[in-house]
């Protein structure tokens, strides 16, 4: 297994966008989830995971409310909202573009 | 755009910093948790599984750090919140002491004067009199739109109080009172008490009960049951110790005796003067209560006090009255249009006359503390522009913004705490002050306490003022750049473009509104002016009054069949004024009926001779004039000029032609373009046809107040006087030097004379004439010190806006002064634009006076609401406050040294 790498600057929070745009989660579940659908490739951080989604909070991409977990537990479930949506549609095309470019540079023999 | 969820969250955040903590920590404890319980799951212990979850997890700290730096909570060791920001608050308070006091002042002024006069406003305008139902209480007066005599409120007659009495449609009690002098005490030291005669309902129907003993009961207005009296609580505590036995006790008033059978409740004295209509002689505060049957027949001062029964409005019990003066005139008809009355509720009479002038004052006071805390708010600005840089310091030192803003914040509303508290204080004392020191004439003076509800109202204000602006700043200093303003501080303390704009903006509405405070003293000043400056018809200085009481049972008030005064009083009336006339120092003595200025007015029915302008008696009208009665020498004693004809004298005796005076007034009137020398008129209609000649033509004088227009007159020598009610006389003295240095000669002259007769409301004629214009001067003395204080804070702020102005151009001026500008220039550039926002807000506030101003209208005499003086003379006074504000920032501009400017760049 390859250890796992670290994620870019500015890509969690794509990807948080991602996740939740599947469905609303609380913070555990999302990195979770990042993790198993990355087939454990990617780890995140969880002293960057909650700044982030407190971030998005306050720029209005998702919303959170205090609710009790499927376990009984009182937890903050994050929801992806409109301007998330756009959002993530936005930085995706960004992504994919940066990604294809840097691909495309790495491709040069 | 923040959303609403966000400023929800920060709203939060500042009132509950801790509670959005726990939300944290609540976050990430339930993170910590699942991942524990996904580590039990795979097969670790329960103590591994949560180590290697706290491990995965990271240091908590440092998390909980980053959250807070999204959140912008202070961290940990300088959250401990409220009480370090509050002392963080204080210390930057005292450290910008200047500063603190400034505002601080501005603010208490506001609220002071607010706090004073919204409690003079509550307690007169207010606050419910202190009768029971007060509402259902009227006065009943005599009403002759007919005749021009300047009030409308006039004698009632006693027949009306029967009627009244027997009738009880809509009244449920009726109630009839006079005025009356008594002299309290045996022989020795006689003292005037001001009493009333009053109908046996009397209390039941204003609606109080004595505090002690009883009310009179109706067979105490028989004669020989009616020695009993009332007396006021004032009385009772100063002149009987309060004591509680003095139910029962007998007194001695005017030489009877009197059994005490009540003690008025506290702070009751009605009628007092100053709420009862100013022909109507009432005493300043009332003393005794002494029961009377109504007279019904003889000339009254009758005044009707009733209670309608429940329910029964205003127009249904003047309806009733009418109904009245219909029988009567049926009944009576030589009398016909004598007999209408008007009812007035008792607090619209108690309060008329001074409601439009509190409010006016109550409005002037809200006014200035709108300028106050637009002062207050310029100060602040000024200060966070001058702060800049230390916020950008504190903030690089990792005290996040809403910190910053939470601190500027409580500045803000401490100042305003502050300002409360002194301000509130203030007021309370001002209020001490006006209830000792405050006009005579204010009605209900004694009801004026301070009132919680404006302070609170003002204290709010204040707090919405100072979190507002206190708010701007915060907003302002959270999106500081914190490099920019490094980089800049200290030398551009440079305000951004929107925040020097607002300044300007506040500075030009502080200006307009304090020019608006000063256009309105000004025009009070001038009316005052008018009302002092004016020709009184008498002269004030060296003049002196007073009043002396002639007991009826050593002095009888009529002697038939002539009706005239009794020879003993004649008597006592001829030898006073030769042993006063005698004192030296004294140049003229006389007694007169009344005197002007006194408070009482005495008029009559007369019936002109053939000569008389016919319009005056057409449709059978009956002209009415002022009567006053005279000693030979009244119009030397008074000052007033004779302008043609002759004096009274010695010889004008009951026997002789019956001689009068009459003022020229009353000459144009009667007798338009013709010499009234010789002229004759009766008295009353039909009955008495004794011809009176005129022998003499006085000037006009004014008689009641400084505002009136001129009224005709007649004066009769006392000797010939068909009514005698004059057991009371008022003496005038003219004296050569300062005439109350001759009181105590005056007081053994009438001593020598008969020594049981008191002298009473010893006056000088100024303080008369200072007393009808007491209401006037207290008005102009409010307005004028808001005035003043409006002005000044407008100074202050202007030249706060200029200084700063000056300062951040200091590198312009310095380049203009490297190009070649000369010092005059920069100053005029200055001066320009000190005096561009002067106008601007002088522009508004002429315009905002000019609409304002009606609300002055009824308080001014002869000064129009737009007097072109007055403009002229508050466009001066601004133009050099400007300039004064003006001059320092200016003189500055020009000093800077164009080296020191450019290196600052």
């Amino acid at each position: 297994m390859e250890s796992p790498t670290e994620l870019l600057q500015g890509t969690l929070d794509l990807l948080i966008l991602k996740i939740l745009s599947l469905g609303p989660r609380h913070g555990w579940d999302i990195s979770q989830r990042i993790n198993e659908i990355s087939e454990q490739l990617l780890t995140v951080n969880q002293g960057s995971l909650y700044p982030a989604l407190h971030r998005l909070e306050g720029r209005g991409l998702v919303d959170a409310e205090w609710t009790m977990s499927s376990t009984a537990r009182r937890v903050r479930l994050y929801k992806i909202t409109a301007r998330g949506r756009q959002c993530l549609t936005k930085e995706t095309q960004v992504w994919r573009s940066y990604s294809r470019a840097v691909d495309l540079i790495l491709q040069i023999r | 755009m923040p959303t609403i969820r966000e400023v929800l969250r920060n709203v939060r955040l500042l009132l509950a910093p801790r509670a959005v903590d726990e939300d944290l920590n609540d976050e990430l404890r339930a993170h910590i948790e699942m991942q524990t319980e996904l580590n039990v799951a795979r097969g670790m212990t329960a103590a591994d599984a949560r180590a290697k979850a706290e491990r995965d997890f990271g240091p908590i700290a440092s998390v909980k750090e980053a959250l807070h730096n999204v959140h912008s909570i202070p961290s940990a060791p300088i959250r401990d919140s409220l009480g370090g920001d509050l002392h963080f608050a204080l210390r930057s308070l005292a450290r910008h002491r200047a500063f603190s006091a400034v505002t601080i002042l501005v603010l208490t002024l506001g609220i002071a004067a607010t706090t004073l006069m919204f409690s003079v406003v509550s307690g007169i305008l207010l606050r419910p009199l202190p009768f029971a139902h007060p509402e259902q209480v009227v006065l009943i007066w005599g009403s002759y739109p007919q005749l021009s005599l300047g009030f409308s409120e006039q004698p009632i007659d006693g027949l009306l109080v029967n009627t009244l009495r027997e009738r009880r449609r809509v009244f449920s009690s009726i109630s009839a009172f006079e005025p009356r002098l008594y002299n309290l005490g045996n022989t020795t030291s006689p003292e005037r008490l001001n009493g009333v005669k009053v109908t046996s309902e009397f209390f039941s129907t204003i609606g109080v009960r004595p505090a002690l003993g009883r009310a009179f009961v109706a067979a105490e207005e028989t004669p020989g049951r009616d020695h009993v009296v009332v007396v006021s609580w004032a009385l009772w505590k100063q002149r009987f110790g309060g004591d509680p036995h003095v139910i029962g006790t007998t007194i001695t008033l005017n030489a009877e005796p009197y059994t005490i059978i009540g003690v008025g409740p506290e702070g009751f004295a009605f009628p007092r003067g100053a709420e009862m209509p100013g022909d109507f002689q009432m005493p300043e505060a009332t003393q005794l209560w002494i029961p009377m049957k109504p007279p019904v027949s003889g000339p009254s001062e009758l005044a009707g006090i009733g209670r309608v029964r429940p329910g029964v409005t205003l127009a249904q019990a003047q309806a009733d009255l009418d109904h009245i003066s219909r029988i009567q005139d049926d009944l009576y008809p030589q009398g016909r249009g004598w007999w209408n009355t008007r009812a007035i509720p008792l607090r619209t009479q108690v309060v008329g006359d001074v409601k439009p002038m509190l409010f006016s004052l109550f409005g002037a006071a809200a006014v200035l503390l709108m300028i106050a805390c637009v002062n207050a708010a310029q100060l602040l600005l000024a200060r966070l522009q001058s702060r800049r840089h230390e916020l950008a310091i504190r903030a690089a030192l990792g005290a996040s913004t809403s910190r910053i803003a939470r601190v500027l914040l409580l500045e803000a509303m401490l100042i305003t705490g502050i300002a409360g508290v002194l301000g509130t204080a203030a007021g309370v004392f001002g209020i001490s002050l006006l209830r000792t020191l405050g006009p005579s004439r204010l009605p209900r003076l004694a009801d004026i306490t301070f009132d919680w509800r404006v302070t609170i109202v003002a204290i709010v204000v204040t707090l919405i003022a100072g979190v507002l602006f206190g708010l701007a700043p915060a907003m302002r200093a959270s999106r500081i750049h914190l490099a920019d303003a490094l980089r800049q501080g200290g030398r551009k303390t440079g305000g951004d473009a929107l925040s020097v704009k607002l300044r300007r903006a506040l500075v030009a509405a502080e200006v307009a509104l304090s020019v608006m405070l000063a256009i309105g003293s000004g025009l009070l000043v001038r009316s005052l002016t008018h009302e002092l400056g004016g020709d009184l018809g008498f002269s004030a200085p060296h003049g002196l009054t007073f009043e002396v009481t002639l007991p009826p049972l050593h002095y009888p008030e009529k002697q038939l069949p002539t009706s005239m005064l009794h020879p003993k009083s004649v008597a006592f009336i001829g030898d006073a004024l030769a042993r006063i006339g005698a004192i030296p120092g004294v140049k003229a003595v006389a007694i007169g009926k009344p005197l002007p200025m006194s408070g009482a007015q005495e008029s009559t029915v007369f019936t002109p001779d053939a000569d008389a302008d016919p319009r005056l008696t057409a449709n059978n009208a009956k002209p009415i004039v002022e009567y006053t009665v005279a000693s030979p020498g009244l119009f030397a004693a008074l000052g007033t000029p004779l302008i043609e004809g002759r004096d009274f004298t010695a010889a004008d005796q009951e026997q002789s032609q019956p001689v009068m005076v009459v003022n020229r007034s009353m000459a144009h009137w009667l007798w338009p373009g013709k010499d009234p020398i010789g002229k004759r008129i009766h008295l009353g209609t039909q009955k008495m046809v004794t011809w009176i000649t005129v022998v003499g033509v006085a000037a006009d004088m004014k008689r009641y107040s400084l505002t009136e227009g001129p009224r005709p007159e007649m004066f009769v020598p006392y000797t010939q006087d068909p009514y005698p009610t004059f057991s009371t006389m008022q003496f005038v003295v003219r004296s050569s030097g300062d005439p109350t240095r001759l009181v105590a000669a005056i007081r053994r002259a009438v001593a020598s004379v008969d020594p049981d007769i008191p002298l009473a409301r010893i006056r000088t004629i100024d303080e008369l004439v200072s007393d009808a214009s007491a209401n006037a001067r207290f008005a102009t003395l409010v307005m004028s010190s808001f005035g003043v204080m409006a002005l000044a804070l407008a100074m202050i702020g202007l030249y706060g806006v200029i200084a700063f102005m000056v300062h951040q151009r200091r590198q312009e001026f310095g380049l203009r002064t490297a190009l070649g500008a000369t010092r005059e220039q920069l100053i005029r550039m200055v001066l320009v634009d000190g005096f561009m926002l002067a106008c601007v807000g002088m522009v508004a506030g002429v315009v905002l006076a000019l609409i304002a101003g009606r609300l002055l209208r009824s308080m001014l005499y002869q000064v129009s609401v737009a007097d072109p003086l007055t403009l002229v003379a508050v466009v001066l006074l601004l133009l050099g406050t400007t300039a004064l504000a003006c001059v320092l920032p200016a003189v500055r501009a020009s000093g800077v040294d164009p080296r020191a400017a450019l290196d600052a760049g």
